[in-house]
C-alpha cells in the first residue's frame, strides 16, 4: 500500500455512502467516535443519505407509536390469505370446528373490509355485501330490507356443519344462530335479522364466534 | 374492537430475523406479530410511495404493500441476509409496481434517479458542502420538483439488493451477488479503517479526524483549534497517516483492488 493511498483512502471516506448497518447504528447511537465523526460527515454533505436516515427516524416512529386498529388487523389478514391461502383442515370433529372458525374468521375480514367507510345503506332487496370462501364451500350476504334493516344470510355445502351455534355480534347488537339443514336441501343455512335501530354507524365493529 | 396496541414498542434486527424464521417454519402466529409490529413501518413507505404513484389510490397502496411485506416475509433469505426492512421493502415496492393500477408510463423516469445520484456524487466532491436543490437542479437540468422526487426514490431504495435504477427483478441472482460483493469489501475496507484510526494516540485521532471528517479541514485551522503549532500538526498527521498504512497493509482484508471502486 503506497501512501498516497491511505490518503485516497481518508479522502474518499466522507463520499462513501452509509451502509444500512451504519445508518441503524447512527440512530440507535451506537457508533464509536470515529464511525461518528464519519457517518456526520457523509450526512453533512449527502442529500440522499440524509433522506435515508430521516426515513429510519420516520420508520422507527412509526414502529414504535402506530396503533393497529381493527381495520389493520382485517387488512393484515387479507393480505396474508392472498400470499399464502389457508390449507384445507382434515376431516374429524375438531378440526371441522377449526375450518368452520377459519371460515368465519375469513367471512369477518370481508366484512370489515367493505364496511369500514360510512355506512352504507342499500335500498330494499338490495344485496350490499357478499362473501364467498376460496373453495365455495361458505357464502355469505346482507340484504337490505323494506325497513331498512339488514339481514345477514350464511349458506354451505357442508353438511357436517349442521348443528354448528355461532354468536354473532355488531355494536350493541348480539344474537346467536344455528346453522340448519332445511329437509330436502343440500345446504346448511342461517341468517341474522339486524334491526335497524340496532344497525351502527361503525359497521366494523363486529365479531362472530363459533360456540 | 379496541384498538390494538403494539406489544412490542420496537423492533429489532434479530426480533425481526427470529420473527421471519420463526413464520417461515409455519408459525403463523410469528408471521401476525411480525406484520402488525410492522404495521407502521408498512403505512409509513405506503406513503413515501404515494408521491410516485398519486393516482393510486391510499388503501390500495396500504394493501399492496401489506401483501409485499407478507411476501418479504416468506421469501427473506434468514442465512443469507441480516436486514429485513430493506428486503421487505424492496418486496413492497415491487408488488406496487407491478399492480394493475400502476402503469409503467406515469413512473417518475429512472434515468433521473441515475443522474441526480451522479450529479450528488460529483457536487458532494467539488463543493465540500451538501448541495442544494437548486445546484442540483441546474446541473442536471431537471427541475428542482424532479430532482426532489429523485431523491426521494433514490433514498428509499439505495438499500442493498437494489441497483441505482431501482429495484432488481428477484431472479436476477447473479447481479445481486455482485453486486453485494462490491459492496461488502468497500464496507469491510471502511470498517478496517475506522479499526485502524482507533488504535492511533488520541492525538493522532484528533489531527485525522480534523483534516479528513469535520470541519475545519487544513492544518492551520486544526493547529489554531489544538492551541498547536502548523508544522506540528503536519508532523502528527504525517505519522498518523504511516501508522495507518502499516496497520491496513497488513490486515488480510486489505485488497488493492477496491481502491478503484472508491
Amino acid at each position: 500500500m503506497e501512501p498516497k493511498d491511505i490518503e485516497q483512502l481518508l479522502k474518499s471516506a466522507k463520499f462513501n455512502h452509509l451502509s444500512e448497518e451504519t445508518l441503524i447504528s447512527h440512530y440507535d447511537g451506537e457508533l464509536d467516535e470515529i464511525g461518528l465523526a464519519l457517518a456526520d460527515a457523509h450526512l453533512r454533505l449527502c442529500p440522499i443519505c440524509e433522506r435515508r436516515l430521516t426515513f429510519l427516524k420516520e420508520e422507527q416512529e412509526a414502529i414504535e407509536n402506530y396503533v393497529v386498529t381493527e381495520k389493520d388487523r382485517a387488512l393484515i389478514e387479507q393480505a396474508r390469505k392472498k400470499v399464502e391461502p389457508l390449507p384445507r383442515a382434515p376431516g374429524g370433529i375438531t378440526n371441522l370446528i377449526q375450518q368452520v372458525t377459519a371460515y368465519f374468521n375469513d367471512l369477518l375480514t370481508a366484512w370489515i373490509i367493505p364496511f369500514s367507510q360510512p355506512a352504507i345503506r342499500g335500498s330494499e332487496g338490495e344485496v350490499i355485501w357478499e362473501y364467498e370462501s376460496e373453495d365455495g364451500l361458505l357464502k355469505a350476504w346482507a340484504v337490505s330490507e323494506k325497513d331498512f334493516s339488514l339481514t345477514v344470510h350464511f349458506e354451505s355445502t357442508e353438511l357436517a356443519w349442521e348443528g354448528i351455534r355461532i354468536r354473532f355480534r355488531l355494536g350493541p347488537f348480539s344474537e346467536e344462530v344455528t346453522l340448519e339443514h332445511p329437509e330436502g336441501s343440500n345446504v346448511v343455512v342461517a341468517k341474522i335479522k339486524i334491526p335497524r335501530r340496532k344497525l351502527a354507524k361503525k359497521m366494523d365493529d363486529i365479531s362472530i364466534e363459533i360456540l | 374492537m379496541k384498538a390494538e396496541k403494539q406489544k412490542t414498542s420496537r423492533c429489532s434486527v434479530e426480533g425481526d430475523l427470529e420473527l421471519v424464521r420463526r413464520y417461515q417454519s409455519k408459525d403463523r402466529e410469528a408471521g401476525e406479530t411480525l406484520v402488525k409490529g410492522h404495521f407502521g413501518f408498512i403505512r409509513v413507505w405506503a406513503y413515501r410511495f404515494s408521491d410516485s404513484f398519486s393516482w393510486v389510490a391510499w388503501d390500495d397502496l396500504v394493501q399492496l404493500s401489506t401483501i409485499g411485506f407478507w411476501k418479504a416475509a416468506k421469501e427473506f433469505e434468514v442465512l443469507v441476509y441480516r436486514f429485513f426492512h430493506p428486503w421487505a421493502t424492496r418486496l413492497m415496492w415491487l408488488e406496487i409496481r407491478k399492480s394493475p393500477e400502476v402503469t409503467v408510463d406515469k413512473r417518475i423516469p429512472r434515468g433521473n434517479n441515475k443522474l441526480v445520484k451522479t450529479t450528488v456524487e460529483e457536487l458532494m466532491r467539488e463543493l465540500h458542502r451538501m448541495p442544494t436543490l437548486e445546484e442540483i437542479s441546474e446541473r442536471t437540468k431537471l427541475t428542482p420538483k424532479q430532482v426532489d422526487k429523485a431523491l426521494i426514490a433514490l433514498a428509499r431504495s439505495m438499500v442493498s439488493l437494489e441497483d441505482e435504477d431501482g429495484p432488481m427483478e428477484i431472479e436476477d441472482r447473479r447481479q445481486i451477488e455482485k453486486l453485494n460483493e462490491i459492496e461488502n469489501q468497500r464496507q469491510e475496507i471502511y470498517q478496517l479503517l475506522r479499526e485502524a484510526i482507533n488504535r492511533l494516540t488520541p492525538g493522532q485521532r484528533k489531527v485525522i479526524e480534523g483534516y479528513y471528517f469535520s470541519e475545519p479541514t487544513t492544518d492551520r485551522a486544526i493547529a489554531e483549534e489544538l492551541g498547536m503549532e502548523k508544522s506540528a500538526v503536519t508532523r502528527r498527521r504525517g505519522r498518523a497517516e504511516e501508522t495507518l498504512r502499516k496497520i491496513i497493509s497488513g490486515d488480510r482484508r486489505w485488497n488493492p483492488r477496491i481502491l478503484n471502486s472508491f
